[in-house]
Order: C-alpha cells, then sequence, then structure tokens
C-alpha cells in the first residue's frame, strides 16, 4: 500500500518549519501554517528589554523562545513555566507554552493555558483557533466549531487552514451543509486547495448531490491528477449515481495511478455487482484479496456475489472469512444466515441473523421474529 | 357443460379453462382419404360426434379416435385443426401447437378461428410473443368481416393477448418460494388435490381420482379417471403426515369431493354435483364424521355453490356461487362471485351477501381461503391481470376492515393452467396447493410452499477517503429499510375439556372474550369424544377464557397471551367440575377399615382427583361430611363419621390443600340419601360426600 503521506507546515515567527509526518493513527492530520506573529513581535522588544522588574519572569521567557525555535519543545515548556511562577499572568509566556505544549501534541494542556491566555487577552483571534485547533485535534468537533467562529469574529479570517477544519468539523458532525459552506471559504481563501475540494465533493456526495460532487472531485484530480483517492471517490459517486460504465473507468484510472489500492479494486467489484456481472465481480473480488487478505470487505462482498451465482457453499465459507477477520461485522452475519437458509440450514440461518441483530443490524431481529420461533429457542 | 361437477373439479384438472372458447366452427373433415382403413372411419366418425358436444370432457376424448386418424395421414387440415384443438383439452397439450401449425401450412383458412387456437398452444407452451403475434391475426383477420359473423372468440381475444403479457412479465419475476411435494404418503400417481387443514395442521383432508375410490364403475366414462373421493391422512408425533386413509363414510359411488375444513377441524365442507352445485357439511362427532347434510341457508337449486370456508371465529361463511343476485338484492358482478353470511342469534347461517368489488370481477372468482388471522384472503380469479386460467390473488383488511385491491401472488405458485385452492398456513410462512408440476408422482399432487419473502437484506462493504486529510476512511451506510411488518401474530391454543373427578372428556363450548374490548373473539366447541379443542387468535393481548357445559359449573380464566413470535401454540386444559356452590358431590369408592377411620389405598384415586380438582379451582372452600347408615349405635355413628370425614380432610391436607379451605363434619345417619331398610339404600348412604361452601 501507498502511504498517504501527511505534510504538516508550520511557520514561526523566525522561520518556516516543514513537518512531513506520515500518519499512522486515526487522527486527523491537517497541513496547516502556524502564523506566531504576535510572539516575534515579544520576541524582538525581550531580547533588548533585560530590565529590573520582572527581570527573572522576561529571562526565563526568552529562554523559552530560544529553545522553541531549537525544537526543544520539553525545555521550551519548562522555560516558559519558570517565566510563569515569577509572573502568573505574563500573556506571552502562557502563549509560548502552549503553542509548545501544541508541537507536543499536548493538546489539554495547550487547551488549559489557552483557556488562562484568552481571560488575560479575550480579542486574540488566533489563540481562539489555536485552541479549536487542540479541540478538533481531541476531535471536540462542536467546540472546534465554536472557537473557529470566535477567532472569525476577532478578525482572525484569512487562514485557510481555520476554513478547512471548520469544514471537517461540521463534516463529522454531519452538518454536511454548513461543511459545505466553509469548504467553499477556504477554497476562496486558496483556489488550489486539493483536500478542500475532496472534502466538499464528499459532502455533497453524502447529501446525494451527486452531480456537484462529480464536478469538485473532477477539479481535484485536475489539481493533482496522481493522488489515487480522488479516481476512488469521484468513481464512487458514479456508482451511488448508478452511472456504473463510468465508475469503473474511473476506478480502472485510479487503479493505473496505484494497482496496490485494493480499496479501489473493491470498490470496481461492488460496481459490477450492482451491475449483475456477478462473475466479474468474484474476479474482482479475489484481487482484491490477493492484494490484501486481510479485507473483511472484500470476502463479505465475495459471499455476496457467490450468493447471487446460487454457490451458497463458497458465500458461506467468504462469510465465514470475513467474520473470522472481524468478528464484530454484524452484516457478514446477516448475509451468511441468509446464504444457510437457502441451504435450508434453518438453524444455522437464525443463530446467524440473531447474532447479527446482535451486532447492531435490526433488520436481522425481523427474520428472527418472522421465521425462528419453529428453529430457535 | 353438461356435468356441473367439472365446472368446479376438472376446472382443478386445468381441462376446462377453454369453457366459453369452445370451437363454433363445423369443418368437415374429408373421409376419402381413409377409405381403405375402416377401423380409421369408425373412430373417426366417434370422435366427430364428440366433438360436436362441445365440451372439454368430450374434448379430452375425442383426442384417441382423430389421433389414429392422424397417424394414418398428416395431411388433412380439417383433421390436424380438430385434433389440434382435442389435444388442448387433453392430458398433454403441448403436442397441440404442432398439430395446429401442421394444419396451417396445409390450408391456413382451413377454419377462421384457426389463428386463435394455434395462439392459445403457443401460450401453454411458454411461446409468448409468437401467440401474441397469432392473436393478433386472428383478431384483424375477423375486424374485415361484419360483427354479425364474427367469431364469438373475437370478445376473449384482448384478454388473451393481455394473459400473454402478464405471463411473460411474471415468469420474469418469480416470487421466492421453495415448493415441496408432500410425497408418497398423501400424494399417488392420480389426481390428489384440494388440500384443507385444522389451524394446527394435525391432519389434512383432501380429494383424489386414485383406484381405491368408492365409486360403483370406479371409472368416470366422461374423462376416464376414478371417480373423486375424499382422504385423511394425520400428522405423527415427528409433524410427518401418515399415509392417507379413504374417508369411506363419506364418500358416495359418485364424485366426492372435500372443500374445507372449520379452523378448529370440527366441520368438513363437501361439494356434490346435483341441484348445479351444492355445498354440504360434515360433523366430527367423537372421532367419526357424521352424515353429509346440505349446508342450510346457502344452497340454490338453480345456481352453482362451491367452494366454502368458514373464518376462524366461526361467525361468518364465505362461499362461492354464480347466482345474479344476493339476498339484499346487490346484483352479481359476473359469471362466479364471492358471497358470505354471518351466522345469526341461533346460529343459522343468514342472509348472503355479495361480498363486490375489489373482490368480485365480472370475471370467475372461485377458491376463497380466509387466513385464521382474518386479515388476509385468498381465491382464485380470472380477472385482468391474472396469466392464464385462474390465479391466486390475495387481498388484505385495510384499517378500515374493508377488503383492500387484490394483489397476484405471482409465478411460480400461479401458472398458465387454473390455479385453485390455495391455502395458507397459520404460520404465514407456509401454504398448501396442488400442482400438475413435473417431477410430482404424477397428475396432480399436492405440495407445501414456503415463501421466502422478498431477497434478504444485503450490504456491500465499501470504503471511500471521504476526507482527503484523513486516513481513515468511510464506510458507505447501509440504509436500512425497515420493512413493514403488517402480519396479525396468531397463537393456536389446544388442549383438551374433561371433567374433574371423572377426567372424562367433555363437550364444552370455550368463548374467548378480548377483556379490554369484552368482544367474544372466538367460540368453539371441545369434541364430545376426545375432549378436545382447538381455537386461533391474535397474539398479545388478554383474553378471558369461559368454558361452559350443560349441569357444569362455567369456568373461567383470565390468559396473558404475550406478542412474541408470528406464529406459537399453546397447550392448555380445562377441567370443569358439577360443583356449584351448595351443592353436594358424593366421594365413589372411598373406603375405610371395619369401623375405623383409617383410609384405605383404594380410596386414594378418587381423592387423588379431588385434590386435582381443588388445585383447579384455588378459591373453592368444601366441608368433607361423614355419612352412615341408621343401624348400630347413634353415639359411636357420630363419633366414625367425624373421624372419617376428619380422615379425608387430613389426606387433603398431606397432600398441600390449605387447611382453611377444608372443614369436617360428622351427620352420622341424619342426612340419609337412600332408604335405610335395603341393604342397597344402607350402603348408598354410608358414605362421604363434600360439599362446596364457597366459591369465586
Amino acid at each position: 500500500m501507498k502511504k498517504v503521506i501527511y505534510i504538516l507546515f508550520f511557520l514561526s515567527c523566525l522561520f518556516f518549519k516543514v513537518t512531513a509526518q506520515e500518519n499512522n493513527d486515526d487522527q486527523v492530520i491537517v497541513p496547516i501554517k502556524f502564523g506566531f506573529e504576535d510572539q516575534a513581535a515579544i520576541d524582538d522588544t525581550t531580547s533588548t528589554l533585560i530590565v529590573a522588574e520582572g527581570q527573572a519572569a522576561n529571562l526565563a521567557y526568552n529562554e523559552g523562545v530560544k529553545s522553541f525555535q531549537a525544537g526543544r519543545y520539553d525545555a521550551a515548556i519548562a522555560s516558559y513555566s519558570r517565566a510563569l511562577k515569577e509572573s502568573p499572568n505574563f500573556a506571552k509566556a502562557i502563549y509560548g507554552r502552549s503553542t509548545a505544549y501544541m508541537q507536543k501534541k499536548q493538546y489539554q494542556e495547550a487547551i488549559n493555558d489557552f483557556n488562562s491566555y484568552l481571560e488575560l487577552i479575550p480579542k486574540d483571534g488566533s489563540a481562539y483557533f489555536y485552541r479549536g485547533y487542540a479541540k478538533y485535534y481531541l476531535k471536540n468537533y462542536p467546540e472546534a466549531i465554536a472557537d473557529f467562529e470566535n477567532a472569525v469574529q476577532n478578525n482572525y479570517n484569512k487562514d485557510v487552514n481555520l476554513f478547512y477544519m471548520s469544514g471537517v468539523a461540521q463534516f463529522y458532525s454531519d452538518n454536511y451543509s454548513e461543511a459545505i459552506e466553509q469548504f467553499t471559504k477556504a477554497i476562496e481563501v486558496d483556489p488550489t486547495y486539493v483536500f478542500a475540494y475532496n472534502d466538499r465533493a464528499s459532502s455533497y456526495r453524502l447529501t446525494e448531490q451527486y452531480q456537484k460532487a462529480i464536478e469538485d472531485y473532477q477539479k481535484a484530480i485536475e489539481l493533482n491528477p496522481s493522488m489515487s483517492i480522488l479516481y476512488n471517490n469521484l468513481g464512487s459517486v458514479y456508482r451511488l449515481n448508478k452511472d456504473y460504465d463510468r465508475a469503473i473507468e474511473i476506478y480502472n484510472s485510479g487503479i493505473e495511478q496505484d494497482s496496490a489500492n485494493y480499496r479501489t479494486l473493491n470498490n470496481k467489484g461492488v460496481v459490477l455487482y450492482e451491475q449483475g456481472k456477478y462473475n466479474e465481480a468474484v474476479e474482482s473480488f479475489n484481487k482484491t484479496i490477493k492484494v490484501k487478505n486481510d479485507y473483511a470487505f472484500a470476502y463479505n462482498n465475495l459471499g455476496m456475489a457467490q450468493y447471487k451465482l446460487k454457490n451458497y457453499e463458497d458465500a458461506i465459507n467468504a462469510y465465514s472469512k470475513a467474520i473470522e477477520l472481524n468478528p464484530e461485522y454484524g452484516y457478514a452475519y446477516l448475509e451468511r444466515g441468509s446464504a444457510k437458509e437457502m441451504l435450508r440450514e434453518m438453524t444455522g440461518a437464525c443463530e446467524d441473523w440473531k447474532k447479527a441483530n446482535e451486532l447492531g443490524v435490526s433488520v436481522a431481529d425481523d427474520y428472527v421474529k418472522s421465521i425462528c420461533s419453529e428453529f430457535i429457542k | 357443460m353438461k356435468n356441473i361437477v367439472y365446472k368446479l373439479l376438472l376446472l382443478m384438472l386445468c381441462i376446462c379453462f377453454l369453457s366459453n372458447a369452445f370451437s363454433q366452427v363445423n369443418v368437415k373433415i374429408d373421409t376419402k382419404q381413409f377409405k381403405e382403413n375402416k377401423d380409421v372411419i369408425t373412430k373417426l366418425k366417434q370422435s366427430e360426434s364428440l366433438f360436436k358436444l362441445a365440451n372439454t370432457g368430450a374434448y379430452a376424448q375425442a383426442v384417441v379416435g382423430y389421433y389414429s386418424a392422424y397417424e394414418y395421414t398428416q395431411n388433412n387440415a380439417q383433421l390436424n385443426y380438430k385434433l389440434g384443438i382435442c389435444c388442448l383439452y387433453s392430458s398433454d397439450k403441448s403436442r397441440a401447437e404442432t398439430i395446429l401449425k401442421q394444419a396451417k401450412k396445409i390450408n391456413p383458412n382451413v377454419a377462421p378461428d384457426l389463428n386463435y387456437f394455434i395462439g392459445y398452444s403457443l401460450f401453454l407452451n411458454g411461446q409468448y410473443d409468437e401467440a401474441i403475434e397469432n392473436y393478433q391475426l386472428f383478431k384483424d383477420s375477423q375486424s374485415l368481416i361484419p360483427v354479425k359473423k364474427q367469431s364469438p372468440l373475437v370478445a376473449n381475444v384482448d384478454k388473451r393477448i393481455d394473459e400473454c403479457k402478464h405471463a411473460k412479465e411474471m415468469i420474469a419475476n418469480p416470487i421466492r418460494v421453495w415448493i415441496d411435494n408432500l410425497g408418497e404418503n398423501i400424494n399417488s400417481q392420480f389426481s390428489d388435490y384440494g388440500p384443507s387443514f385444522p389451524v394446527d395442521e394435525s391432519f389434512m383432508i383432501y380429494t383424489s381420482r386414485r383406484d381405491d375410490t368408492s365409486g360403483d364403475t370406479k371409472i368416470d366414462p366422461n374423462d376416464n379417471q376414478y371417480y373423486e373421493d375424499i382422504y385423511i391422512a394425520y400428522k405423527n408425533d415427528r409433524k410427518a403426515f401418515e399415509k392417507a386413509i379413504n374417508l369411506r363414510k363419506l364418500n358416495t359411488a359418485q364424485h366426492d369431493a372435500a372443500v374445507s375444513l372449520s379452523a378448529d377441524g370440527q366441520i368438513l365442507y363437501t361439494y356434490k354435483g346435483y341441484n348445479s352445485g351444492t355445498l354440504l357439511e360434515s360433523k366430527l362427532v367423537g372421532s367419526e364424521w357424521g352424515k353429509v347434510k346440505e349446508v342450510k341457508n346457502i344452497n340454490t337449486k338453480k345456481y352453482q355453490e362451491s367452494s366454502a370456508y368458514q373464518s376462524n371465529d366461526g361467525k361468518y361463511l364465505y362461499f362461492v356461487s354464480n347466482r345474479p343476485k344476493d339476498d339484499f338484492g346487490n346484483k352479481s358482478l359476473g359469471g362466479l362471485d364471492i358471497f358470505v353470511c354471518e351466522k345469526d342469534k341461533n346460529g343459522k347461517w343468514g342472509k348472503a351477501k355479495n361480498i363486490g368489488a375489489p373482490i368480485n370481477t365480472k370475471y370467475d372468482e372461485e377458491g376463497i381461503f380466509i387466513h385464521p388471522n382474518g386479515q388476509q384472503m385468498y381465491f382464485s380469479s380470472k380477472r385482468e391481470g391474472s396469466m392464464g386460467g385462474y390465479d391466486i390473488y390475495k387481498s388484505e383488511k385495510d384499517k378500515d376492515g374493508n377488503w383492500k385491491e387484490p394483489e397476484n401472488i405471482g409465478y411460480p405458485i400461479n401458472t398458465v393452467d387454473d390455479d385453485v385452492f390455495f391455502v395458507v398456513a397459520a404460520n404465514p410462512r407456509y401454504a398448501y396447493f396442488s400442482s400438475a408440476r413435473l417431477g410430482g408422482y404424477g397428475s396432480h399432487d399436492i405440495y407445501k410452499i414456503t415463501f421466502l419473502g422478498p431477497e434478504k437484506l444485503m450490504a456491500v462493504g465499501t470504503e471511500d477517503f471521504l476526507i482527503a486529510s484523513s486516513n481513515t476512511t468511510i464506510e458507505q451506510k447501509v440504509k436500512q429499510e425497515e420493512v413493514e411488518v403488517k402480519t396479525v401474530r396468531l397463537t393456536i391454543m389446544k388442549g383438551t375439556v374433561t371433567d374433574a373427578l371423572s377426567q372424562t372428556p367433555i363437550e364444552a363450548k370455550i368463548e374467548l372474550i378480548d377483556t379490554i374490548t369484552n368482544e367474544v373473539i372466538n367460540t368453539v366447541t371441545s369434541n364430545s369424544g376426545s375432549g378436545k379443542y382447538l381455537v386461533s387468535f391474535p397474539s398479545g393481548s388478554t383474553y378471558r377464557f369461559v368454558v361452559s357445559a350443560p349441569s357444569y359449573s362455567t369456568y373461567s380464566e383470565v390468559i396473558v397471551i404475550p406478542e412474541t413470535a408470528a406464529y406459537q401454540e399453546v397447550t392448555k386444559d380445562f377441567v370443569l367440575t358439577k360443583a356449584g356452590v351448595g351443592s353436594k358431590i358424593v366421594l365413589k369408592n372411598i373406603e375405610f377399615d371395619l369401623a375405623k377411620a383409617t383410609l384405605r389405598p383404594t380410596s386414594f384415586p378418587e381423592l387423588e382427583r379431588l385434590v386435582k380438582l381443588l388445585e383447579a379451582y384455588p378459591s373453592m372452600i368444601i366441608e368433607i361430611g361423614g355419612h352412615t347408615d341408621n343401624t348400630g349405635s347413634k353415639a359411636i355413628n357420630e363419633k366414625l363419621s367425624a373421624e372419617r370425614a376428619k380422615a379425608v380432610v387430613d389426606y387433603l391436607v398431606e397432600k398441600g390443600i390449605a387447611t382453611e379451605r377444608l372443614t369436617s363434619a360428622g351427620y352420622a345417619d341424619t342426612q340419609p340419601v337412600a332408604d335405610n331398610k335395603t341393604e342397597a339404600g344402607r350402603q348408598q348412604n354410608r358414605r362421604v360426600e363434600f360439599k362446596v361452601i364457597s366459591m369465586k
């Protein structure tokens, strides 16, 4: 699998810092340009302002800035903390420490510091944005959205990332029309922002505005033709719009970009299945499994295609494999039950439907209730 | 139609659904060709006279003679035309197409309706497009001649074309079912059809034309098949049918056909061909079917009455008739229609009412069946939209209790042939019907249908990177469209009603009352011979069961029936007692050691029954009384009778009956029930009896 590489841009007061990061967890990584302009102004003055009053605090603060710039965030945090011990309401030190926490991904500590900072400087739009950013990382989307809104109200309204992240936060909160609004603002700020096009397209897709989704995914491909997920997503909209031939065409382009993209291979199989080309679908799912032999979805889908071909034994084997890979796979239980029904193994069918219902597939409960009373207790 | 029996019975066998479509054309066969073969000419003449009769049986029989001529020569257009038509009524209809097409090849103008019959033969062979073409040719050629001179078949041809279209569509979209032959215990190489069941399916009654028929001559000359007889098959403990038995008591030398059973299996409706078609009934008395009698207030002399079905609650009788008007003066819609009668206060069937649209149409309706849940009606109809002959339709009651527009239940249950007599089990997943499909034991067989319903939900697993900045994919959500489950869930309750003390079966009336609406939902009577009863009702309610029988105390119990599965079976036995408050009942066979109050073991069975009675009636408070004759000392008698009564009470207490429900008294000889002058009388007076003090 070609790893999707996310790039995190980091801009500090005196230099640009570029971090390339490979994301291995589920964390949402947003390419972002930090701009600590306020900190830059303070830094300039503090370098010359070593005066008697608050001297110790300022010295510690300056050490903090130096450590931060050198990427020694633990040291920076220690220095800022010393400064704050001397002068607890030293707003710039609080701000500095919270940005260091952000670098350490200690988001809760960062949020605590931003809370104190915003009590002292309530009109700082950038602080709202960063606090929102931290909350976004903690997947606290409603509060993140509120902070992003406060940032805009306090004139922090030029940052493409603010709008993009607002859009994503709205998307994850299932507010697709608000998400579309935010992604549109991001695109207004940066008309070449591929991710914003992709994500706006996805929002259109989930509200079944397939034509608009298609246009946005196409625009994204135009901007970055080598990004294989875009083909996958575009193909899927064609699939949902039942334009199956076009879907296959686009998926094939995606597979050309990345022949190991098992998700696209699987999705192509799904189209063939929906077209009623069950033999070809079986072939496509088998190819998917060859690329990734622990992909439960492909086994489930293989089972469905075999079911349609009336190869119920093969279907049951495929479903069983899907269940082995993901014991929580409710639909695989549901479908295995239905394949067993066709073989008139009613006890087994009913047990599977019962399990599917336990795993949240509520339709299975109807089957259990209407069919199974004579087969299971 | 000469014999109306066939109208109902042979239509089953798919022989007569061209009943109004006999050829009206007198095409003379040129016999010159056969001059050299006198045998052929003789047979041909027989067939020619049969053909003139223009009915299904005659056509079927005419095949033999025509066929011998056909074997002699296949180049006679007139012969091929007539043989082809007769084949359409025979057991092998598939031959008709070739033979009729040969006629057309030799002489396309041999008869003006030739294309109609070719169309029909193609239809039966599943060639729907070509069938339509031929019907159209017939229609076009007829449109060129004056209306008065047109073939009467012109009136049918549009319907036939429609049937081709519907057949094609329905066959392309079959419903999901399993169709299983009921096996050799039920089916034979002969025709077996018309199954009916009590609601618990503990037995099946059906009609068969097999070789152990009760008919004198055995074979009906009209169609060379054995006469119809009624058969019964019981289910064994493994829920499989035992070998079917001829119900000799009901069968006569003529045709005897089973029509339906009441839900509790106590009334069998049958059909006989006299008086244009008459409905009869036989009641199960003990283990014997009673004498068959005409169903009162239903039959007419002039018109046909056929298929009948009594609603599950016993309140209504649905039946089929071709009478032109109902008892309320409503005109029938045409052909055979479905009518309904309501049972009056005296238990007699009231005025018949045509159930009207949307069930009845100008076409024939037949084979009525009401599901035990009372919410679905199944019947057969030749209406617009059918795929040929009779098709089975289903109608549901709407929330106001009116029957909705019926729906064709679809292929492969419906076929291009006649499909009649379809019964759905209490568990609506199953149904039974008869069919002449391939793979059976021969001719019509009875099959069990398992409805699989629409294809079960399946969900493809698919995911996309909907958010480009995240490597977390998002799964396509599955739309779970809730299937509306409208079926009324049924509970079947069965058991026995017996006398509490003697444990003998009682013929008792069991009334089922909805405790919320106070409405009597159903009334059944237990069998006088076995005490068995069978009743079904919707689950998910609370019912009061009122069990009554002459000279017995009425028993009442409230039972909560939870709504669980689609269908459930519950066993519940009722015991009745003659004991009411104040009544005295002598306990039989209670014996004591001589001059002592020690119970002998021979007394225990009767006392056990008393224990059961007291358990069945937990509110009953009794007094046990000891009685003696007038011999011996009064003081001793008083003491002994009191001690003996006490001994019985002690026994009951030991068996778990609460002390506060029991009192005892010694009455000595103060309450004689017989004359003390004779030994027999004295023996009657020496007794233990119980008196019911109170009972809620």
